[in-house]
């Protein structure tokens, strides 16, 4: 038995068109694959790549803090490296992002003195981009959990696009498996709160990134103002496209360059 | 063998699939060899739909009873 180590992969938000070559290699060849993905096809494959890949999808529980439910993974992840296994771990999406199970097992392993690394993978701001056809680096992107938004009052620029994540679970602390289940209040709240900064008529999008490769992505574009109104999900995202525009800063146009000019 | 999610992870793979099925999805089923129903499905555009359906030919799979037969679907 090896000295045990740890590699936390993505799926991408669509399992097997989105999963990289390198994760599935990381899948297939570890000695223990733990995954976590409600997604019926995605544990399907997975067990095909690897049949020893086991669940950690019984450990959800609507009735327990979500906090808790992450420690039992990374518990059960973390112990498995330290009985020597070379350990892969799957997560939906991107491992990195709206993850914390995959940061704690990593730096638990870390810490206690076992290799452990992150992949890369598809993530849904990555499908964002490519559906709605934006280029974050035209205007700027900031982008916030809504909950996260409301209750730390994030300062943003208008003038920027604006994502938020999760507008359909504001508040929310457990975790639910409808996808119907959301909380119409939560929206109107920050839409209250976007309301100082954008007119009642700007246009927003709700997006949802397909999860299967047969499906398109929910694009709904509606008036900010009537944003409690549209139909939303527990997945759905909010894109809020700039308004205004930026106004140059003459003497930074200068600054810079004279700085360029100066090498 | 359950059908459905034998042919996502099919258009998964294969990018040829993906175009054929974007060109004629009925036709690319078929040719698949999944049924009306399952087509269907596959067509609803319904995510929750489809993720039961995929989990009921699992189960169907698992004790033996073609998915066809099945009628209760169970969500994930």
């Amino acid at each position: 038995m090896g000295h045990g180590s740890l590699t936390v992969v993505g799926t991408g938000i669509q399992p097997v068109a989105h999963t990289s070559t390198q994760a599935i290699g990381c899948i297939e060849n570890a000695d223990k694959v733990f995954f976590a993905s409600s997604d019926a096809l995605t544990e399907y494959w997975i067990r095909q790549v690897n049949p020893e890949a086991e669940s950690l999808n019984g450990l959800y529980d609507p009735s327990i803090d979500r906090h808790k439910t992450y420690e039992r993974m990374v518990q059960r992840v973390v112990e498995a490296v330290e009985s020597g296994l070379n350990v892969c771990f799957v997560l939906y999406g991107h491992p990195g992002v709206f993850a914390d199970p995959a940061h704690e097992a990593i730096r638990r392993a870390r810490n206690a003195g076992y290799t452990a690394e992150m992949l890369p993978a598809i993530s849904a701001d990555a499908c964002l981009f490519a559906d709605l056809g934006i280029d974050p680096g035209n205007t700027g992107c900031q982008s916030y959990e809504a909950t996260d938004f409301l209750i730390n009052r994030r300062r943003i620029d208008p003038r920027a696009a604006l994502i938020l994540w999760q507008i359909g679970v504001i508040g929310e602390q457990g975790y639910k498996n409808d996808l119907n289940a959301w909380n119409r209040e939560g929206v109107r709240i920050l839409v209250d709160v976007l309301l100082e900064q954008y007119p009642a008529d700007h246009i927003v999008t709700v997006y949802e990134a397909a999860r299967y490769v047969c499906f398109e992505p929910v694009i709904r574009n509606v008036r900010l103002d009537e944003l409690p109104n549209a139909q939303i999900s527990a997945i759905s995202t909010l894109y809020v496209p700039p308004f205004g525009q930026a106004q140059t800063d003459r003497e930074m146009v200068d600054k810079l360059i004279a700085s360029s000019t100066t090498l | 063998m359950p059908l459905i999610a034998e042919y996502l992870v099919h258009l998964g793979r294969h990018e040829e699939a993906c175009q054929a099925f974007r060109k004629d999805p009925e036709h690319a089923m078929e040719c698949f060899g999944l049924t009306k129903e399952q087509r269907d499905t596959v067509l609803s555009g319904d995510e929750a739909k489809l993720g039961s359906a995929i989990q009921s030919e699992f189960h169907a799979c698992a004790s033996g009873i073609a998915p066809s037969m099945t009628t209760k679907i169970t969500r994930m």
